[in-house]
C-alpha cells in the first residue's frame, strides 16, 4: 500500500454533478453483472423446448402467432419476478447491507438501478422470442400482418412481474423467498383465467387472456381494448411495486418517500381502472370488446381478395391467408368435384362463405332476458346456393389451417353434399339415384358403409346400399365405368335421373 | 472537531453496547481499543451513520446525521470498511470499487481514475480486473479498504482493517493511515495495538459500552509501567487500563 | 482447553436429537414447514376451482408439487460454508434425513391438501412426481448452489406441461401405474439423494 500524497479531488457542487451520468454507469455495472445475464442461454433452451416449439407448430396466422407470443409471457415473466426478487435480496445475502447504506445515494435508486438491470435484459430476451417467432412467421404466413398490440401486453407483462418480484424480495428476503414468488407469478395469471372461466369480466385482466377468437385479424379486425386495460392495468402494477419500494425510511428522504407514495397510490389507482375496464369486457362473436374503448366503426369485416386455385375441377378460392392450404384443399375437393363438373347442379366455384362474425368464430351469444349468458358454439357446414351454384365452405373450418385437420371436420360430408346436389332432385331419392350416388361416392374414394338404418358410422364412412342389393350391384357396375364414360353418361340422363324416371336397369 | 459524540448510547434490547459515550476528535488517526464485547463496532457503526443512537447527539463533520439532507453530505464524505466486509463475488475488484464510488456521488468523470489510484494504494492494481471471488482473505481486506478510501473521505471509519493482513501490508497499511491521517479524521477500531501504537495520534480503550481511556498511546504505554500484563509496553497499558475499569 | 477423546465404542450410532434440531434450524426447516403447509392449503383451494379432468386438472397441482420440490431444493443451501463441510461423520446421514423427510411430509402435506377433493391422478402420481421432481432439485443443488436450486424442478414443470409427453423420463406426462414412468422418477430421485448427501449443495453461485 503507497501513503503518496495525492491530489484531493475538488468536491463537485450540487450543480456541477452529474446524476445522470452517474446513473447511467450505475445501471451499466448491474447490467454487466446481473443474475439474469448468464442464465439467459438456459432459458432460451428451456423456451425452445417448450413455448417456442408450441408456438412454431400453431397455424402461420398472424393474430394465432401474436396471442401466442402474450400468452408465452407467462412463463418467462415468473421466471423474472423469480430472479428479481433473488437480486432484491442480494444486499442482506452477501452482507453489504452496511456498505450500500454508508454510501450516499438512497436505497430506492440503487434498488432502481439493480431492478432496471433485471428487467432490461428480461424485456431484450422477450423481444429476441417475439423476432424469432415474427421472422418465422413472416417466412410462412401469406398475408396480414403482426397484432402488436398483444405482445406489448406481454412486454408490459414481463416488465410488471419484474416489478412486482423485485418488491416481494425487497421487503421479505428469504431463502424461500424467490421460489414462491416464481410460483405466485405463475399462479396469478390463472386467477384471471378461472375467474373468466366462470363469467367474471374483471378476470379478462390477467396476461393470459387475449382479446382474439377464432377469425380475429383474418375475418374481422382486432379490437384493442382488452389490451389497452391489459397494459393500464399492468402499468398501474409497475408503479405500485417500485412506489412501494421508496416507503422505508432507509429508503431516501422525505421527498423522495412522498414522491414514492404518490407513485404507488397512482399505480393503485391505474391499476384498479384496468380492472375496472376489464370488467366491462364482453366476449362477443368478433372478441373480447370493452365498451368504453370501442367504436362500431371497427366492426367492418375485413374485405380481402381470394387466392384461387385453378388445377383442381372448379377453381376454389380462399382468403389469402390460407393461400398455402389452396392445393392440398383442391386436391381434396378434386375427387367429388372432377365427377361431376360442368353437370347442371354442380358448383362452378369453391369458396368461402361470407357470414357473421359469430359464423366464422363459432360463437353466438344466447341471450336470456335481455342479458348474455349462455354462449353456443356452432360450426358451419358445407352448402351448395346460388346460382350458378357455388360450394360454400365455413371459414371457421379453414382457422384450422392444416389439409389434415380439415379433411378430419369435413369428413365424407363436403362430397356427399356435391354429389347429392347434382343427383337428387325430390326428396326421397329413387334407387336409380341412390345408386348412382353410391357410384360417384366410391369413385371419390369414399368408403361406403351398409348399415342398418340407426347405426352409428365409423370413421370417414357414409352410408350406403346394402351389399348384393339391386341397387349395389348397379352402384358397383356405374363406378367400374371409365370416369369419362360416367360423366358422358350422365351429361345425357341428369335431367330424366333427377327427375326419378330412371330405372336401375338402365344405369350403364 | 470532525466528530463530537456527547453521552451517545446504544442499546439492543435489555443490552447496553454503547453507554454515554463522551468523544470529540479532528484530523488525524484516532486509535479505538477494546476486548471483544466492548461497544467499538456499535460506536463505530453510529459513526457511520448506518445505526441509530438509543440516546444521545452526534455530530460529524459539523452536521447532525439525523436529517436526511445532512446524513446524505455527511456519507458523500464518508469512507467506512465494516468489520465483516460483504461483497459481490462476481464482480471485479475495479467493478467493486467504482460501485462504490458511484454510490458516493463521486463525479463521474473523476471515478475511473479514483478508482485506479484507490486500488493502486492498497497494492492490488495487478488483480484490478480479478473477480472478488478469486481473491484471498488478505486481499479482499485491502479491497475493502480501497472503497472505502476511493472517495478521499473527510471521516474515515475502519473497523479490524488489517485482520488478514500480512505483516508487510500491515506496516505499509500504517503508513497509508497515517498519510490519510494529514487531511482527514480516521477512526481505526482494532484488537491489535502494535497498530495503533505505530499509526495512531489519539487512542481510545473502551470497555463495557464505555470510554476507560482517552489519550496518546504514550499515555497508555505510561499506565502500564509496572502494573499490566502483555509483552509489549502498550499491551501492558491496554491491560493495566482495563483490570482498573474492571476493579 | 481440553480435549475429550471418543473410543469408537462409545460414539453414538445415531445423530444426538439435539444436532438434528440445530441442523433442520439452520437449513430455515421451519419457515419451510410453513410453505409446505402453504402449498397443501393452496393446492386444497385450487382443486376446487379447476377442472376436473384434463389438462387443466393436472398443471396446476403439478406446479404445486414442483414448488415443494423447490422449497426441499433450497433447504439444502447451508449458511455455514467449509467449516460444515471439514466436519465429522454426521453430516451426511443429516442431509440424507432431512432430504428424505422433507420429501415424505411434503407428499403428506399435498395428499392431505387433495384429501377432500377430487385428484384427477391419484396419490402414487403424486408421490411419483413429486418424488422425481425433488431429485431435480437436489440435483441442480449440486450444480448449481441451494439458493438457485428451486430453477431445476419449475423448469421441468414447463417442459412437462408444454405438450403430450411420452417419454418416462417426462413422467408427468404418463399414466399414473406407468412402470417405467415410476422407474425414473425413483431413479432421478435417489440420483439426487446420493449426490444431496455426499456432496451437498454447491456453497455460493456468483452474482
Amino acid at each position: 500500500m503507497t501513503a503518496a500524497g495525492t491530489s484531493v479531488p475538488s468536491r463537485p457542487s450540487r450543480l456541477t454533478r452529474r446524476p445522470s451520468l452517474a446513473g447511467w454507469r450505475l445501471l451499466r455495472l448491474e447490467l454487466r453483472r446481473s443474475t439474469l445475464l448468464p442464465l439467459l442461454p438456459l432459458l432460451a433452451v428451456l423456451l425452445a423446448f417448450t413455448e417456442l416449439r408450441n408456438d412454431l407448430s400453431h397455424p402461420p396466422l398472424w393474430p394465432v402467432r401474436s396471442a401466442d407470443l402474450q400468452v408465452q409471457v407467462e412463463l418467462i415473466g415468473a421466471i423474472v419476478a423469480g430472479l428479481a426478487a433473488w437480486t432484491a435480496a442480494r444486499d442482506g445475502r452477501r452482507h453489504v447491507t452496511d456498505l450500500v447504506t454508508a454510501a450516499c445515494w438512497p436505497q430506492w435508486v440503487r434498488q432502481l438501478a439493480s431492478w432496471a438491470a433485471v428487467t432490461i435484459w428480461a424485456t431484450l430476451f422477450y423481444a429476441a422470442c417475439i423476432a424469432v417467432v415474427f421472422l418465422a412467421t413472416a417466412r410462412q404466413a401469406t398475408w396480414g400482418g403482426p397484432i402488436w398490440w398483444l405482445p406489448a401486453v406481454g412486454a408490459a407483462a414481463i416488465v410488471a412481474f419484474s416489478a412486482a418480484g423485485f418488491a416481494f424480495g425487497a421487503f421479505f428476503p428469504g431463502r424461500f423467498t424467490a421460489p414462491l414468488v416464481t410460483v405466485g407469478a405463475l399462479f396469478a395469471p390463472q386467477i384471471g383465467v378461472l375467474a373468466t372461466q366462470r363469467n367474471q369480466a374483471w378476470g379478462r385482466v390477467s396476461p393470459a387472456v387475449n382479446a382474439t377468437v377464432s377469425g380475429t385479424g383474418t375475418f374481422f379486425p382486432f379490437h384493442p381494448g382488452l389490451s389497452i386495460a391489459q397494459i393500464v392495468f399492468l402499468a398501474g402494477v409497475i408503479a405500485a411495486a417500485l412506489g412501494v419500494l421508496a416507503w422505508p425510511a432507509a429508503a431516501g428522504g422525505r421527498w423522495l418517500r412522498r414522491a414514492g407514495a404518490m407513485i404507488a397510490l397512482a399505480g393503485l389507482v391505474a391499476a384498479g381502472a384496468g380492472m375496472a375496464l376489464a370488467g366491462t369486457s364482453r366476449l362477443e362473436a368478433e372478441g373480447v370488446i370493452v365498451p368504453a374503448l370501442h367504436t362500431a366503426a371497427s366492426d367492418r369485416l375485413i374485405t380481402y381478395r381470394s387466392a384461387c386455385d385453378n388445377s383442381s375441377a372448379v377453381p376454389v378460392c380462399l382468403h389469402p391467408a390460407f393461400r398455402a392450404q389452396l392445393p392440398g384443399l383442391a386436391a381434396y375437393l378434386d375427387p367429388a368435384l372432377s365427377q361431376v363438373a360442368g353437370l347442371p347442379g354442380a358448383p362452378v366455384r369453391v369458396q368461402l362463405s361470407r357470414g357473421t362474425p359469430g359464423d366464422i368464430s363459432g360463437i353466438n351469444i344466447g341471450s336470456a332476458g335481455g342479458t348474455s349468458s349462455a354462449i353456443s358454439r356452432s360450426i358451419g357446414g358445407p352448402t351448395i346456393s346460388g346460382s350458378p351454384p357455388v360450394l360454400y365452405l365455413s371459414p371457421s373450418l379453414l382457422l384450422n389451417s392444416s389439409v389434415a385437420r380439415i379433411s378430419q371436420e369435413l369428413g365424407p360430408s363436403v362430397a356427399v353434399t356435391i354429389i347429392q346436389a347434382v343427383i337428387y332432385g325430390r326428396p326421397a331419392p329413387s334407387p336409380a339415384q341412390r345408386a348412382v350416388e353410391a357410384a360417384l361416392l366410391k369413385a371419390a374414394g369414399l368408403r361406403l358403409q351398409a348399415v342398418p338404418p340407426g347405426t352409428r358410422l365409423s370413421g370417414n364412412g357414409v352410408p350406403g346400399p346394402e351389399p348384393g342389393s339391386p341397387v349395389s350391384a348397379a352402384a358397383n357396375r356405374f363406378a367400374a365405368l371409365p370416369a369419362a364414360a360416367r360423366h358422358a353418361w350422365l351429361t345425357a340422363h341428369l335431367a330424366a335421373l333427377r327427375a326419378g324416371r330412371i330405372t336401375l336397369a338402365e344405369i350403364a | 472537531m470532525n466528530v463530537e459524540i456527547t453521552d451517545l448510547t446504544r442499546r439492543f434490547g435489555r443490552t447496553v453496547a454503547v453507554a454515554g459515550v463522551n468523544l470529540q476528535t479532528g484530523p488525524g488517526v484516532f486509535g479505538l481499543l477494546g476486548p471483544n464485547g466492548a461497544g467499538k463496532t456499535s460506536l463505530l457503526r453510529m459513526m457511520a451513520t448506518v445505526l441509530p443512537p438509543t440516546s444521545g447527539s452526534l455530530r460529524l463533520l459539523d452536521r447532525d446525521p439525523v436529517g436526511y439532507g445532512p446524513r446524505k453530505e455527511i456519507r458523500r464524505r464518508l469512507g467506512y470498511l465494516p468489520q465483516a466486509l460483504g461483497y459481490y463475488p462476481g464482480f471485479t475488484v475495479a467493478e467493486f470499487v467504482e460501485y462504490f464510488a458511484l454510490l458516493k456521488d463521486m463525479r463521474p468523470a473523476q471515478v475511473p481514475g479514483a478508482v485506479a489510484i484507490a486500488i493502486e494504494r492498497v497494492s492490488l492494481g495487478n488483480k484490478a480486473r480479478a473477480k472478488l471471488r478469486t481473491l484471498s482473505g488478505g486481499m479482499l481486506r485491502r479491497v475493502g479498504i480501497a472503497q472505502a478510501i476511493v472517495n478521499e473521505p473527510e471521516l474515515l471509519l475502519l473497523d479490524e482493517p488489517t485482520a488478514g493482513l500480512d505483516p508487510e501490508q500491515r506496516v505499509q497499511f500504517r503508513a497509508l493511515l497515517r498519510d490519510l491521517g494529514n487531511r482527514a479524521t480516521v477512526i481505526v477500531s482494532t484488537h491489535l495495538v502494535e497498530d495503533v501504537g505505530a499509526a495512531c495520534t489519539e487512542v481510545a480503550l473502551m470497555n463495557e459500552g464505555k470510554i476507560v481511556f482517552h489519550g496518546t498511546p504514550d499515555e497508555l504505554t505510561v499506565r502500564g509501567e509496572g502494573h499490566g500484563t502483555g509483552d509489549a509496553p502498550l499491551e501492558r497499558g491496554y491491560s493495566a487500563v482495563l483490570a482498573q475499569a474492571r476493579a | 482447553m481440553t480435549t475429550a477423546a471418543t473410543t469408537p465404542s462409545s460414539r453414538p450410532a445415531v445423530p444426538p436429537t439435539r444436532l438434528v434440531r440445530l441442523h433442520l434450524v439452520s437449513r430455515g426447516i421451519p419457515a419451510c414447514l410453513l410453505a409446505l403447509a402453504g402449498c397443501a392449503v393452496t393446492l386444497r383451494i385450487a382443486l376446487h376451482w379447476i377442472p376436473r379432468s384434463g389438462p387443466g386438472a393436472r398443471q396446476l397441482p403439478l406446479l404445486l408439487e414442483a414448488a415443494a420440490a423447490a422449497i426441499i431444493g433450497v433447504v439444502t443451501r447451508s449458511p455455514f460454508g467449509e467449516p460444515e463441510r471439514a466436519t465429522g461423520r454426521w453430516l451426511p446421514v443429516l442431509r440424507l434425513g432431512a432430504a428424505v423427510a422433507l420429501t415424505a411430509l411434503a407428499f403428506g402435506a399435498l395428499a392431505a391438501g387433495s384429501a377432500a377433493a377430487h385428484l384427477d391422478y391419484g396419490y402414487l402420481a403424486l408421490l411419483r412426481d413429486l418424488a422425481g421432481m425433488t431429485g431435480i432439485a437436489l440435483l441442480a443443488a449440486a450444480v448449481v448452489g441451494g439458493s438457485m436450486a428451486w430453477l431445476g424442478p419449475l423448469a421441468y414443470w414447463a417442459l412437462a406441461i408444454s405438450r403430450d409427453w411420452t417419454t418416462p423420463w417426462v413422467w408427468p406426462g404418463r399414466p399414473p401405474h406407468d412402470f417405467g414412468a415410476a422407474l425414473c422418477a425413483a431413479l432421478v430421485f435417489a440420483a439426487g439423494t446420493v449426490v444431496s448427501t455426499v456432496r451437498g449443495a454447491r456453497d455460493s453461485v456468483g452474482e
